[in-house]
Formats: C-alpha cells, sequence, structure tokens
C-alpha cells in the first residue's frame, strides 16, 4: 500500500474524514495516477539496425573494421518484397530454412508482425567478442 | 523521400582520397526510361509468376525509398571505404 492511499485510511480511521470523503479521495488519488501513466512517453521506436565489427590484427587479412547502418525503413520494404517470392521459390525457401533448423513460413511474415517485431527491437543488442574480433548489432 | 544522392568515398592507405558524388535521380530516370521500355516483359513474368505488377513495382518502389540513411563504412589495412545513401 503506497503513502497517499495510507495517509488518507489514517485520516478515516482517526475520524477526520468521512467514508465518503476517502472514497473521493482515493478515487481522486488513482485518476491522477491514470493520467500520469497515460502522459508517459511511449518506447522509442528504433529508426536504424547497426552492425559494427571491429576484427583484430590476428583476424583473417589484417585488422578491419565495418561499419553498417541500415534504416528500418529498408528492413520493412525488404519483408514487404518478400511477398513478391513465387510459391514454388517459396516452397524452396521454407524447405532451405527447415533444413536449417529454423521452422519458418515465408508467407506468413505479415506487415503486422513485423511492426510488432521491430517495436520490440529497441532492447535488442547482440555482442559478441571472440578474442579477435568484436562483433555488436543493435537498434538505435 | 527517395534518396538522390549517394557519397561514394575511397581512401586507399597510400594515395589520394576519391569522394564521388553519385547522382542517384539520374539513375532513377533511367530506370523509369529502361522501366517503360521493358514493361511489356515485366508484364509477362507477372503473369507467368502470378503476380500483381502493380504490387511489384509498388514493392521495388518502396525499396528505393527506404535506401536513404543507409551508411556503409569499412576499415582495412589497405584502404577505407564510405558509402552513404542521402
Amino acid at each position: 500500500m503506497d503513502e497517499d492511499r495510507r495517509r488518507i485510511l489514517d485520516l478515516l480511521a482517526d475520524g477526520k474524514i468521512n467514508a465518503d470523503e476517502a472514497e473521493r479521495l482515493i478515487t481522486a488519488l488513482g485518476a491522477s495516477r491514470g493520467s500520469s501513466a497515460a502522459d508517459a512517453p511511449s518506447p522509442r521506436k528504433p529508426k536504424y539496425l547497426r552492425v559494427v565489427v571491429d576484427a583484430g590484427a590476428g583476424y583473417g587479412e589484417g585488422p578491419a573494421k565495418v561499419n553498417v547502418r541500415i534504416p528500418m525503413q529498408l528492413l520493412r520494404a525488404g519483408v514487404r518484397l518478400g511477398a513478391l517470392i513465387p510459391a514454388q521459390a517459396r516452397e524452396q525457401v521454407n524447405a532451405a530454412l527447415r533444413e536449417n533448423g529454423i521452422p519458418l513460413d515465408v508467407s506468413q511474415i505479415r506487415p503486422d508482425n513485423l511492426e510488432t517485431l521491430i517495436e520490440q527491437l529497441g532492447d535488442f543488442n547482440v555482442d559478441v567478442d571472440d578474442g579477435h574480433a568484436k562483433v555488436r548489432v543493435f537498434c538505435e | 523521400m527517395i534518396p538522390l544522392i549517394a557519397i561514394v568515398q575511397v581512401q586507399p592507405s597510400h594515395g589520394r582520397r576519391i569522394r564521388l558524388w553519385l547522382p542517384l535521380f539520374l539513375v532513377w530516370l533511367l530506370l523509369v526510361v529502361l522501366g517503360l521500355v521493358l514493361s511489356p516483359l515485366i508484364l509477362i513474368a507477372c503473369l507467368i509468376a502470378r503476380l500483381n505488377p502493380f504490387t511489384a513495382i509498388w514493392s521495388l518502389i518502396r525499396v528505393f525509398v527506404a535506401m536513404a540513411g543507409t551508411n556503409i563504412e569499412v576499415e582495412a589495412p589497405e584502404a577505407t571505404v564510405i558509402v552513404r545513401v542521402i
């Protein structure tokens, strides 16, 4: 129980306010909290997918850094482009995904699902460090 | 908005830096002309693949539009390459 609510109940117990007044106060308290929750900023939608690779000298042909920034719009457009895959090719894609342990039907990816996915990507962060190279994938 | 310029910058470890501003709007104009010339073939391809040609073209346009803001930087011992789509 929070402090404001307890104070109202204490006033009621002390007889300083009656039950109707206590009810009105508690209702007003709940309404003010509801409006402040509604005013809270919605979670930020990520605009870019960022891939940063920092390979050290002992990796491949020498040290290299890669920094790629891809607009989320491009991901959206790319997934929508997936709807244009002919049915036969789609079956092949699904079969290849299944072979690699990804039981996904690409025809089931809908723009609504994609929006939900992108909204959740705000907290997405992958960090891989194998001693020779660091890979970081995140959204910003 | 459709990207209008791409900047390609190449900085070799020894040598002059090359910085190119590529006017993408010219590429889009060429693509429009090419699309009009090849429209019968595109239509036939869409019919064979059982696709709506308007949906297909619109999806491609969306991809081009969404390319704005893409940024690729590769830094290697031999050279640094930066590609920006504005």
